[in-house]
């Protein structure tokens, strides 16, 4: 078996240590980094996202692989920078104001690193002016917003308008137990996720 | 039918002349202290206070005279406890509404964010401004060595959650002699005062209790990298769960008719985790608890348990389930229908009697009637079902949803 078919193994299998040795071992065989993410850790953590939506991985699996897909990514950003490697596009995340929930917007942020995306993660409890402020530093192609709460997602409505009332360009993705696709449109986002796998879909479909 | 009998015959799968009601008979089928105090005005009931019982979720009693107006079936067993108004202080809601808050409740304002605390001063909850919930901000177990450590301490964390350290009335009462006898007491009491069904609460969480004290994403990290330390973690809680349990139901298992356990398995989507991992972790301490329950005493087994659970209902049936809730139809694979006619004749559906995440929050009276009639079209017959809207109602739900919602299902008495 291939180095980086084993690396895509033990990604999906969340083995960090095993991730690394074979991180290292496919750069010793002159393989690029580029090459390492795109052929090994994207498939995989597409593997593991996929098996998510369809009911047959769960949390703890999404997890212990993006633990995994860190770990190797650790070795490789130094050497993406150093090549000049773009991400496919930057989304700036977080959970609206008056909302401490985070794990389902911490699984959206997992699906789009391990599909290629730079993911800024502002937290939990964000206010509008935070997501313009770092959509505008960070030249944002996306911002997520994450909600648990029926009485937190009418904040998703606010941040959304201040967002386009400050000239933000980036589209705009939202999810979270509470919203509903008709929910989505009604306050103007442009993307619906109903599940954390499902933005990136979306983005990927345009 | 009294309202004790009409729940036991649904428990039982015998036709209830009418459906069961349960309103505020445990801490997810209650009401916002908020929500609470307008529903009163609109059924026009002027007696009583709003006593906020449940800090975190900023739950309201239920009180006797909206009971009988709405036809409430179930009596919470903390409802025997804290009379007096000496036993409670008066608090603020975020909107300005006068109510008053366990007197044990210990609270902090800085900023305009109010902070739960323990008697020390940790804080282990807060409610950030404009929030109308509390939400854990401490984890005393968050940094423990999780893969080695023995877990032989666990109780001496628990003070320290806010779901295991913030006590509700009735579980402010500690397990020594003295409190066993108020307990039994108090439940005693309360059984002779009403013929509503009454749901004791104990709790013995096997999945949610380590989130609480761990952090919830972290637990499931470890979930995947540990299961021996999993598992131990396990043995060691579900040891001091038998042992409350033992004096618990010792004292109270003569006047209560229904057992709630809690453990959310569930997301909007489906399970947390795979039936593999359930059945490993998990359904043995659940089978142990629920088993020994009905060993102790004549009570019903109900879970109280979020999410998009279908995948996981055979294996809590054979663990001794007796009813599920809140029965969250807006999930994956939890479509009203589909689950009668699986299971019925199993297991009793607790809830899906009205939709919360949309239909009543954002619905109109009239969509919220026809709603409510379908679903109980569809779980009522042949028994098997206790109406509940699915989760507590929040704030911002209008007073004439929730009352069409009840007297569509039993006309309501005002």
């Amino acid at each position: 078996m291939s180095t980086l078919k084993q690396l895509e193994e033990n990604l999906i299998a969340g083995k960090a240590e095993q991730v690394v040795e074979l991180t290292n071992r496919a750069l010793e065989e002159g393989l690029s980094a580029e090459t390492i993410l795109d052929d090994a850790m994207i498939t995989g953590m597409r593997i593991i996202g996929d098996r998510f939506k369809n009911g047959k991985a769960f949390i703890p699996e999404m997890i212990i692989a993006a633990r995994a897909m860190n770990a190797g990514l650790g070795i490789l950003e130094p050497l993406l920078a150093e090549s000049g490697v773009k991400a496919k596009g930057t989304i700036v995340l977080g959970t609206v104001m008056g909302d401490l929930h985070d794990i389902g917007k911490n699984l959206a942020g997992i699906v789009f690193k391990g599909s290629g995306f730079k993911v800024v993660d502002l937290g939990v409890n964000v206010k509008p002016e935070e997501f313009i402020e770092k959509a505008k530093e960070f030249d944002a192609d996306y911002v997520g917003l994450s909600a648990l709460l029926t009485t937190t997602m009418v904040n998703m409505e606010t941040t959304i308008k201040d967002l386009r009332d400050a000239g933000v360009p980036a589209k705009i993705i939202v999810g979270g137990a509470p919203v509903t696709a008709e929910y989505a449109q009604t306050i103007g986002a442009d993307y619906y996720a109903a599940t954390a796998a499902d933005g990136v879909q979306a983005v990927a479909q345009e | 039918m009294n309202s004790r009998e009409r729940v036991l015959a649904a428990l039982n799968h015998q036709q209830p002349d009418r459906p069961a009601i349960d309103f505020g008979g445990h801490r997810s089928s209650g009401i916002m202290a908020v929500t609470y105090a307008r529903l009163k005005e609109a059924l026009g009931i002027t007696s009583g206070h709003v006593y906020l019982y449940d800090m975190i979720q900023q739950l309201a009693i239920v009180e006797p005279e909206v009971m009988d107006a709405l036809n409430v079936d179930t009596v919470e067993m903390g409802r025997g406890f804290m009379l007096e108004d000496s036993e409670w202080k008066d608090w603020t809601l975020p909107d300005g509404t006068p109510c008053k808050i366990p007197g044990f409740v210990n609270l902090e304002e800085v900023n305009g964010d109010t902070y739960l605390l323990h008697e020390d001063g940790t804080r282990l909850g807060v409610q950030v401004k404009d929030s109308y919930f509390f939400e854990q901000c401490h984890f005393p177990m968050g940094e423990v060595d999780f893969e080695n450590d023995p877990f032989d301490n666990l109780a001496d964390y628990f003070p320290y959650t806010q779901w295991t350290g913030i006590a509700a009335p009735g579980s402010h009462i500690p397990l020594d002699n003295a409190g066993l006898k108020e307990l039994s007491e108090g439940a005693r009491r309360l059984r002779e005062s009403t013929d509503r069904a009454i749901i004791g609460l104990f709790g013995g969480n096997m999945f949610e209790i380590p989130q609480y004290l761990i952090g919830m994403e972290k637990y499931m990290l470890y979930m995947g990298l540990y299961p021996e330390s999993i598992k131990r973690f396990g043995e060691k809680l579900v040891q001091m769960h038998l042992e409350n349990l033992e004096k618990w139901l010792g004292a109270v298992g003569h006047h209560i008719d229904v057992i709630l356990f809690g453990d959310d398995l569930g997301t909007q989507s489906g399970p947390f985790m795979s039936t593999e991992m359930y059945r490993e972790y998990y359904k043995p301490f659940h089978s142990m608890l629920w088993h020994r329950a009905k060993a102790l005493a004549d009570v019903k087994v109900q879970l109280h348990c979020c999410g998009g659970v279908e995948p996981l209902l055979d294996d809590l049936i054979e663990a001794g389930l007796d009813a599920i809730n809140p029965v969250q139809i807006s999930c994956t694979g939890m479509d009203a229908r589909a689950l009668k006619d699986k299971y019925n004749g199993r297991i009793c559906l607790w809830g899906g009697g009205c939709d919360t995440r949309e239909i009543l929050p954002l619905g109109q009276p009239e969509g919220v009637r026809k709603h409510v009639r379908e679903q109980v079209d569809i779980l009522n017959p042949g028994g098997g079902f206790v109406f509940q809207q699915v989760h507590n109602i929040l704030v911002g739900v209008p007073s004439e949803n929730i009352i069409a919602m009840f007297d569509t299902v039993e006309p309501i008495r005002r």
